[in-house]
């Protein structure tokens, strides 16, 4: 399969708002993409349907060809913006029960991204820092490998030192195999890992493209072309 | 944080000045292979299609080569070095040249500057 | 599924030992008081110890469940590539293998404190040697299979409200108070329903409580009759809640 996802006038709708409006995004394999946009524009719902842990009110979307399921699951690995492992975790039980969950789990991998994150195995999840514990999700998500990684966020609220490793981590996790979605406010310190960009506001596409080509065309960076598109 | 590149210009473009430069300076020399693109992105910390895309836009201008399984290298062709040494030495002259009439100077000013200045370096 | 229950269980490593630690105490404090309080107190008190576990365990049965609805670790279950029936089935198994470990605990030192007051009391140890002699074992084993089967009903209805509400009310204030209700309107609609069952189709197999080694004449009481109609009703119900709810954790569940 070449596209890995297809969205197709995806909706979402809630009592009083519509997060997605008919938002049309296609990710083809071995791709960074960034997702851009202001809070509220839809990003967050995008990425949770996409992983399988909100429902869509209408419009298409498929992973791998799949609708949101079992399958898909195996295949997505989500990193989300809360903190969501089990509070008596330690480093080590969460490591194992990625294991466990899923076969494309590589420990090994893991082990080596922890110590690069200097993490240490036997601490407590509870006391991790915020910058601690999203290199930790990071390292658990990017230690499988899966056809499509989908971060939220992953580089909000941590400081500069960190925000460096996690991006050589994402970096070195590249694949042809795999594609990476990634959404961000920092759009200065990651634009030169996308491949492609799509800027969404009120739920919808409004601008998307090859970041390289955007460049070239509008004689701006793609933290400029944010600031213009969403002034 | 790797090197830093100018974002609003396409980043590809900025890798192909990297390693024409690198050519011209003799850093690598007629026949050198070029790091692969994993290693390349990785230095540099960027996307590793950006690195493709620039190798294959400079075996396109036919100033690399690429041998499947063996990598990209630096064509043996002296001529082509000595053309890129010119088109590089071109870009810095016309943005100076240009720079300086746009502050007002004229042909003799500049060349009178470009004269100190050269007496000053050796 | 089994991954599911080890992981449940070692979250509740910590509640186990602090609950077996505070029957152990509290037991072993009655034994001590034997003689000060006198065998009924005792007695009393033990079966409140019981009364409390099993309520107790009964939060926890719950809490299984409901926490993964409504908190953040909701995430971590629903990104898992599990089906909606392994998920529930964990539910269930955890819930279960709770209510074994701190019931074993509890008829342990139920146990140890009714030797201790046995030896004081030899009136009591006879009263209750009468007592085994007289109901049939074939009906004790059958009744506990039966409650077990009941409790796993209970808790499939009492996660089929939590699921259904989670889905129908957004509101996560709403949430708990409104599976609450479900749950009692659900109620009333199936005792109608049983009602209904029982008075049209009175059939029934009637179970002995008496051993055969009895001497004891009741009068015919000593039946209990078990509706066949109902029992199948029963039977369907639950089968429904368990599908109906698995299909809503896999394929309905928003966060």
């Amino acid at each position: 399969m070449d596209i890995i996802l297809k969205a197709s006038n995806l909706e979402k709708s809630y009592f009083n708002k519509k997060a997605l409006n008919g938002l049309n995004l296609e990710v083809k394999k071995g791709r960074i993409v960034g997702i851009l946009g202001p809070n509220g524009s839809g990003k967050t719902t995008f990425l949770k349907i996409a992983a399988g842990i909100l429902t869509k009110t209408n419009g298409e979307i498929l992973i791998d060809g799949h609708k949101p399921g079992v399958y898909t699951k195996s295949i997505v690995a989500y990193l989300p913006d809360k903190e969501y492992l089990f509070k008596w975790m330690k480093i080590k039980d969460a490591v194992n029960f990625f294991k466990d969950f899923y076969k494309d789990f590589d420990e090994e991998k893991c082990k080596k991204l922890l110590e690069f994150m200097n993490l240490d195995i036997n601490s407590k999840v509870k006391t991790l820092s915020k910058g601690m514990a999203e290199k930790l999700y990071l390292t658990l998500v990017l230690s499988r490998k899966a056809k499509l990684y989908v971060l939220d966020e992953p580089l909000a609220g941590v400081d500069p030192t960190t925000r460096e490793k996690i991006l050589d981590a994402i970096l070195d996790n590249y694949s042809e195999d795999s594609s990476i979605i990634i959404t961000t406010h920092l759009v200065n310190d990651i634009e030169r890992l996308f491949d492609d960009v799509a800027f969404i506001s009120e739920g919808k596409v409004v601008l998307s493209g090859n970041a390289e080509e955007l460049r070239n065309e509008k004689g701006l960076s793609i933290d400029q072309l944010y600031r213009e598109v969403f002034k | 944080m790797g090197i830093s590149f100018d974002q609003k210009i396409p980043i590809y473009i900025q890798i192909m000045h990297l390693v024409k430069r690198d050519i011209v300076i003799q850093k690598l020399k007629p026949g050198d292979k070029l790091p692969s693109v994993r290693d390349m992105a990785s230095e540099l910390k960027v996307n590793p299609n950006t690195l493709q895309r620039a190798y294959q836009e400079l075996e396109r201008e036919g100033i690399t080569y690429t041998q499947r399984g063996m990598g990209t290298f630096v064509r043996e062709d002296i001529d082509m070095i000595g053309e890129l040494k010119r088109e590089m030495a071109k870009e810095i002259t016309d943005s100076f040249v240009e720079g300086m009439m746009n502050l007002g100077f004229t042909e003799k000013e500049i060349l009178t500057v470009i004269e100190d200045k050269v007496k000053e370096e050796i | 599924m089994f991954n599911l229950v080890k992981y449940e269980l070692k979250g509740y490593y910590k509640d186990f030992i602090i609950a077996t630690g505070i029957i152990a105490l509290i037991s072993l404090f009655l034994i001590t008081r034997v003689n000060v309080w006198g065998l009924q107190s005792v007695m009393a008190v033990s079966f409140m110890v019981n009364f409390a576990a099993a309520v107790v365990v009964f939060i926890w049965n719950i809490k299984v469940f409901s926490r993964d609805m409504y908190e953040d670790t909701g995430y971590l279950l629903c990104t898992l590539p599990q089906h909606g029936y392994s998920i529930l089935a964990s539910k269930l198994i955890s819930s279960l293998i709770q209510a074994l470990v701190v019931g074993a605990v509890t008829m342990l030192f139920n146990y140890i404190v009714f030797k201790s007051t046995s030896k004081i009391d030899i009136n009591l140890s006879i009263m209750v040697t009468d007592i085994i002699k007289n109901v049939n074992p074939g009906f004790v084993g059958f009744m506990a299979l039966v409650s077990f089967l009941e409790y796993f009903y209970f808790l499939v209805f009492i996660y089929f409200s939590i699921a259904l509400s989670k889905v129908a009310i957004k509101k996560k204030k709403m949430g708990k108070m409104s599976s609450f209700i479900i749950f009692i309107i659900i109620s009333i609609v199936f005792g109608k329903i049983t009602q209904f069952l029982v008075t049209t189709f009175p059939q029934s197999i009637n179970l002995n409580m008496l051993s055969t080694k009895s001497n004891l004449f009741v009068q015919g009481a000593q039946f209990m009759p078990i509706n066949i109609a109902v029992t199948i009703f029963n039977i369907v119900v639950f089968v429904l809640m368990f599908l109906a709810t698995s299909y809503i954790i896999e394929n309905k569940l928003d966060f």
